[in-house]
């Protein structure tokens, strides 16, 4: 390109103060436009109409530029926070500060000015708006929320778009989330109960407007100042009856702590309405207990255990929880849908015999269901016990049979029991300390002991039964930590090292002996790989999962931030 | 539930380029050659911010605007849009294959590809190799602004009236969107110097789309 010097202007010439001004719009704009901020388009040219122009200019030149690039889209995700700021009009709207911020988007305390009341207006992300499906989605969720009215929903007004920037406007509830009030800690049992009740009144209405809130949990429900709770956010809400494109199948959606097992494993058409009655009994033990059913530090443990664990007893954590309210939480928390309340009205109902002290519906688990329970609550001790239990029949039938070496019977005998004992005692110890690490390797190292002590004193040939050790480092693998494996398979290396020279294993072909410490190790390397392997699966649904997990919604903290600019 | 729309500019018509399509389809050569003189400045602009300021020491963008129009032209009859907005998407993608193209051809690999790989699909009619992505996918997403195809076309003829540093500016701020540091330093100006230039072009432009 040729470049001619007529237009330069003289090196230190500066721009006038008017083009000075103009200049920095016009470059704030850019960089908003850059980033597929559209409200700030909007912001900006409700302030200054005279700038509508030179914005249009921007826009058309930045259309004609290549198609974004991923790179573009990804720095797109920076959105200014706007909160304490001045008010800014926005179509028939003054938005006053922002609220809250959710998956879709971020939330407004607006002023409707022709109605003059106050709203809550939910603008979605621009980047949010990817595709198609997005927007789709959105409206979807406005359309499902907008046509229903409930004493304790969140109602939706309307729902549009100004200068392209999607929103909808909801009733606008001054208070808390529950979120946020249980940070005081945990509810009295009624104050839950009736909190619960209310939610499950307004979920039952939702079920029979064929919708299911598919995530339910503490920061989507608010809390007028009177205590009245207002279920909102059904941005995953899928409409029973209609079409239901908008969900990907098996795709994991609500929040890992709050959603059922069915919701957790991904089947996406397992999902059905009690999967909310799931999420009622979880919030129901929030509130009583001041904690989730499954706590813990990788959300991929809590996955698991919402999966397959079994959450402990509300009574176990707080004493003064009434028995029947318990019973009330944990059938809905049951793994298998068919055995939680039938419908959010049953739930309601029993809630409501609890507050009148009149008997319940729900009648305690059969003995068999409580094992079962209890086993899946704790599986490590119940795999322990079980296992001990299996091999000292074995034994026991032998000497039934056989009739010979009391004494020597005895003494396997009580190491079973010893080994029983110390399961326990591992146990305690690991429900008791906060640090879990220690109870787990000390039960580690004492599986190892008590194996090679047992095998010390059996009977030749000790062949088979060194299958044992394998066994206990495959075992330590289902914990998914690689040092827990890396220290169970030195331990079980040791243990057989000992075996052999105290003469137990006599070397009788070297290679043997030799081979099968390789392959212990190697046992313990495979299985020390796939737990790291899981664990940076982990890793990366954590880095997923925190959204989901920390997002504020409607009516959350107002985050501090001041709008840029 | 009442949806609200509101959108300034709908003094405009629609699609003002939709009828002269349709005759250019059914043969018109006249209608054709309009339709295409009509998107020159358009394609010629794309083509330049496609391109990107490295390889223009190397490849002149006429060609590249050449190669752009010519496929078009003979692949018209492959345009399966009804609007104004699919036919600049359907425009832009063109541009962006032979784009990509050239850039293979003068890029550091130096290699030169046999056969030329321009359309990402396969072609629907054997007859001919031009592009045949699916119109229906402008590649824009419905949060955008909307903007009418004719604007475009205007801001792109304005621009290409301008004197050639002020288009300079202006394809490297807005279409390559680059930093005004970076702009300055391959313009060889301070930076001051090139914002002005800068705030300057916007103006002239202004004054040419609103005289």
């Amino acid at each position: 390109m040729t470049r001619e010097p007529v237009s330069d202007p003289a090196p230190d010439e500066a721009l006038s103060p008017d083009d000075a001004a103009l200049f920095a719009m016009l470059e704030h704009y850019m960089s908003s436009l850059h980033q597929g901020d559209l409200l700030s388009r909007s912001v900006m040219i409700d302030g200054n109409p005279a700038l509508a122009k030179w914005m249009r200019y921007l826009e058309l030149l930045d259309r004609l530029a290549p198609d974004r690039t991923a790179v573009d889209a990804a720095s797109s995700e920076r959105v200014p926070a706007v909160t304490e700021m001045t008010p800014q009009p926005f179509g028939k709207y003054q938005l006053l500060e922002e609220i809250g911020r959710g998956g879709m988007g971020v939330v407004y305390r607006a002023h409707q000015t022709d109605l003059d009341r106050s709203v809550a207006l939910k603008m979605i992300l621009s980047s949010r708006l990817a595709s198609p499906d997005d927007v789709r989605r959105f409206y979807a969720e406005a359309r499902a929320a907008g046509s229903l009215r409930h004493p304790n929903i969140v109602g939706i007004h309307e729902a549009g778009e100004v200068h392209g920037q999607h929103f909808f406007a909801m009733d606008f509830i001054e208070g808390r989330s529950l979120a946020q009030e249980l940070a005081g800690g945990p509810f009295d049992p009624g104050r839950a109960a009736e909190c619960v009740a209310a939610v499950a009144r307004a979920v039952q209405y939702l079920h029979e407007h064929h919708m299911i809130h598919r995530d339910l949990k503490p920061s989507n429900i608010l809390l007028a100042p009177d205590g009245t709770p207002y279920v909102t956010d059904f941005g995953l809400a899928k409409t029973l009856g209609g079409n239901s494109v908008h969900t990907q199948s098996g795709l994991i959606v609500g929040t890992i702590g709050y959603m059922s097992p069915e919701q957790a494993t991904g089947h996406a058409p397992a999902h059905s309405p009690l999967s909310d009655i799931y999420s009622l009994g979880a919030i129901l033990f929030e509130l009583l207990t001041g904690r989730p059913p499954f706590q813990n530090a990788s959300p991929i443990d809590t996955l698991l255990e919402v999966i397959e664990g079994e959450p402990p007893r509300p009574r176990q954590l707080n004493r003064h929880i009434p028995i029947a309210l318990e019973l009330v939480c944990l059938r809905c928390l049951e793994k298998d849908p068919r055995r939680r309340y039938p419908s959010a009205a049953a739930l309601v109902a029993d809630l409501e015999h609890f507050l009148r002290g009149e008997p319940l519906d729900v009648t305690p688990a059969g003995v068999v269901h409580r094992v079962l329970r209890w086993a899946r609550r704790e599986p490590t001790l119940a795999m322990h016990l079980g296992a001990i239990l299996v091999c000292a029949l074995i034994v026991q039938i032998k000497y039934m049979i056989s009739g010979y070496d009391l004494p020597y019977h005895l003494v396997v005998m009580f190491l079973f029991g010893a080994w029983a004992g110390v399961a326990l005692m591992c146990q305690f110890l690991l429900r008791r300390s906060g640090e879990k690490n220690g109870p787990r390797y000390l039960w580690a190292f004492a599986d190892a002991y008590l194996l090679t002590v047992m095998l010390y004193i059996a009977d030749d040939p000790l062949g088979p039964l060194l299958i044992g050790y394998p066994l206990l480092i495959v075992a330590s693998g289902l914990f998914f930590r690689v040092r827990l494996v890396t220290f169970m398979t030195v331990a079980c290396l040791m243990a057989y090292g000992m075996l052999v020279l105290v003469g137990r294993d006599p070397v009788v072909k070297p290679q043997y002996t030799l081979l099968y410490t390789a392959a212990l190790a190697v046992i313990g390397l495979v299985c020390g790989y796939q737990a790291y392997r899981v664990r940076v699966l982990s890793g990366y649904f954590e880095g997923r999962g925190t959204r989901s997990d920390g997002e504020t919604a409607a009516n959350a903290a107002p985050t501090i931030a001041r709008r840029e600019g | 539930m009442n949806q609200t729309s509101t959108n300034d500019s709908d003094a405009f018509p629609v699609d003002p380029l939709v009828p002269l399509l349709e005759r250019a389809r059914q043969g018109d050569r006249d209608a054709r050659n309009e339709l295409f003189e009509h998107c020159r400045a358009y394609v010629s602009l794309i083509a330049r911010a496609q391109v990107g300021s490295w390889l223009q020491a190397k490849v002149d963008h006429s060609d590249l605007v050449q190669q752009s129009l010519l496929e078009a032209h003979r692949a018209l009859d492959q345009f399966r849009g009804t609007t104004d907005g699919e036919w600049l998407a359907w425009l832009k993608q063109i541009v962006h294959h032979n784009a990509a193209d050239f850039v293979r051809r003068y890029g550091m690999a130096q290699r030169r590809k046999a056969g030329r790989e321009v359309s990402l699909d396969a072609p629907r009619n054997n007859d001919s190799s031009g592009p045949t992505r699916d119109p229906s996918d402008p590649g824009q997403t419905p949060s955008q602004i909307v903007l009418r195809s004719e604007e475009q076309m205007e801001i792109s003829r304005a621009v290409g009236q301008l004197p050639p540093d002020y288009q300079e500016v202006i394809i490297l701020r807005n279409l390559e969107r680059l930093p005004f540091d970076e702009i300055a330093e391959r313009m060889g100006r301070s930076r001051p110097a090139v914002q002005m230039l800068w705030m300057r072009a916007l103006k002239k432009l202004h004054e040419s789309l609103e005289p």
